[in-house]
């Protein structure tokens, strides 16, 4: 075996653990996720809550370790603007997707910027929600309620 | 006198107490508070001599400069600007022209531009005027209108009588401002007293003095009166519950022209007149 078939060797030996470094690393990048969704209350058998700014609590589910941490949602008695305080908390805990039965336009408006998904809540369970997520079995949100300046306009 | 007409609940006769009150007086300033939905003006048809324009500040960011520092939308109280990896986002709505933003902005990325929220009217019939506030279809708050209208209203000589929104909220604070009195319009329902409590609240925090009208009033109908009584609140007088007084403020014509209700509001003149002397 020459020096050159060695090293030949060795480069495709190289390659190829470094391909299978890359998809795998890519595959878990793309599957871990950060999933916020808006719930009535800090227990495991909580519902998804109705109005998303007013929830008072905030799941935040990550698929990767499993772990499903809840916070209290800071705009729950927001004098005004709770909407946008709802949403700039859920970009700061970094969240990739939101669980929401309905949201106002503009929350929309910033969560499409800030490229988080937002998928419509079918089942009334935080569980059942994110069951279905991770089954990719929800659909992307449908219910958006208009702002002030829409209605008037 | 400067006397700010209120009463927490819609429809209690804020707008008939105030405009018949301006016109008996022959020369005074009849001012429309009530920027959403302004009616007074209705009443005076006087001919507009002055119209200003109302204009906030909006701050407007130069994504360029911008660092997402992160020190407006942590500034704004509320939640006019919201942070995102992909820039800041302002939604106006929300914005209350402070100009908080502009000022922390470490790197001068955020400049002002103008909004025109509304306008103010000014109308003159013989020597009275007319200032109404008009706020523009769609803008959530008149707050910057009525700051305007005090400070028109700090030179005024004549009296004036400042017909306020109904509630008891930041506008109603607004309205109020410039007023040396307030005049609480109240109907002798238990939704009537209940609202009339509210603004009896916020006039003791704000430390105004006044006095309550009872309109639609009816002899066995106290609840006002022995209101009043408990708290110590002096009463100004009753206009009574008429259907014809109705239909006359209902195709906005002033009743002080039918001697009866002329001799009713000049007896609550000059019962007010007393109290804001007694008060100065």
């Amino acid at each position: 075996m020459s020096f050159a078939m060695e090293l030949d060797m060795l480069v495709f030996v190289a390659t190829v653990v470094a391909i299978k470094f890359y998809v795998k690393k890519k595959g878990m990048r793309l599957k871990a996720m950060i999933i916020a969704v808006p719930v009535n209350n800090a227990k495991v058998d909580t519902n998804v809550a109705d109005v998303f700014a007013r929830a008072s609590q905030i799941a935040f589910y990550d698929t990767e370790t499993k772990q499903l941490q809840f916070l209290p949602n800071p705009a729950a008695a927001a004098v005004s603007g709770a909407g946008m305080q709802a949403v700039q908390f859920v970009i700061d805990q970094k969240a990739d997707a939101l669980i929401a039965v309905r949201c106002g336009s503009n929350a929309v408006k910033v969560l499409n910027k800030a490229q988080i998904t937002i998928y419509e809540a079918t089942a009334d369970s935080l569980e059942r929600n994110l069951e279905l997520l991770e089954a990719k079995q929800l659909e992307p949100l449908t219910h958006i309620c208009p702002s002030r300046d829409e209605v008037v306009q | 006198m400067k006397v700010a007409v209120l009463s927490g609940k819609g429809g209690t006769g804020k707008t008939l107490t105030a405009v018949n009150l301006t016109a008996l007086c022959g020369r005074a300033v009849y001012v429309d508070c009530d920027a959403e939905a302004p009616n007074g003006e209705l009443f005076f048809r006087a001919p507009v001599v002055k119209k200003l324009a109302v204009e906030v500040p909006l701050p407007q960011i130069d994504l360029q400069k911008c660092t997402n520092c992160r020190a407006c939308t942590k500034f704004c109280r509320f939640n006019a600007l919201v942070y995102t990896k992909n820039g800041i986002m302002l939604f106006a709505e929300q914005c209350h022209a402070c100009g908080g933003c502009t000022l922390v902005c470490p790197v001068q990325a955020i400049s002002e531009v103008t909004k025109k929220v509304g306008s103010i009217e000014i109308g003159r019939l013989g020597e009275s005027s007319t200032i109404t506030g008009k706020l523009k279809i769609g803008e959530p708050s008149s707050g910057p209108i009525l700051k305007r209208i005090n400070e028109l209203l700090a030179t005024s000589e004549a009296p004036v009588f400042i017909d306020c929104p109904p509630g008891a909220d930041c506008s109603v604070m607004e309205s109020v401002d410039a007023a040396d009195f307030c005049l609480l319009v109240a109907e002798p329902t238990i939704f009537g007293l209940h609202n009339l409590q509210m603004v009896v609240q916020l006039l003791r925090v704000l430390k105004k003095p006044f006095a309550v009208l009872v309109n639609k009033a009816e002899a066995e109908k106290r609840l006002i009166d022995d209101y009043c009584q408990a708290e110590q609140i002096a009463l100004v007088g009753h206009i009574p519950f008429s259907k014809e007084l109705a239909r006359i403020n209902g195709n906005s014509e002033l009743a002080i022209t039918k001697t009866a209700y002329r001799e009713i509001f000049t007896t609550i003149y000059h019962e007010l007149e007393r109290q804001v002397q007694a008060n100065a």
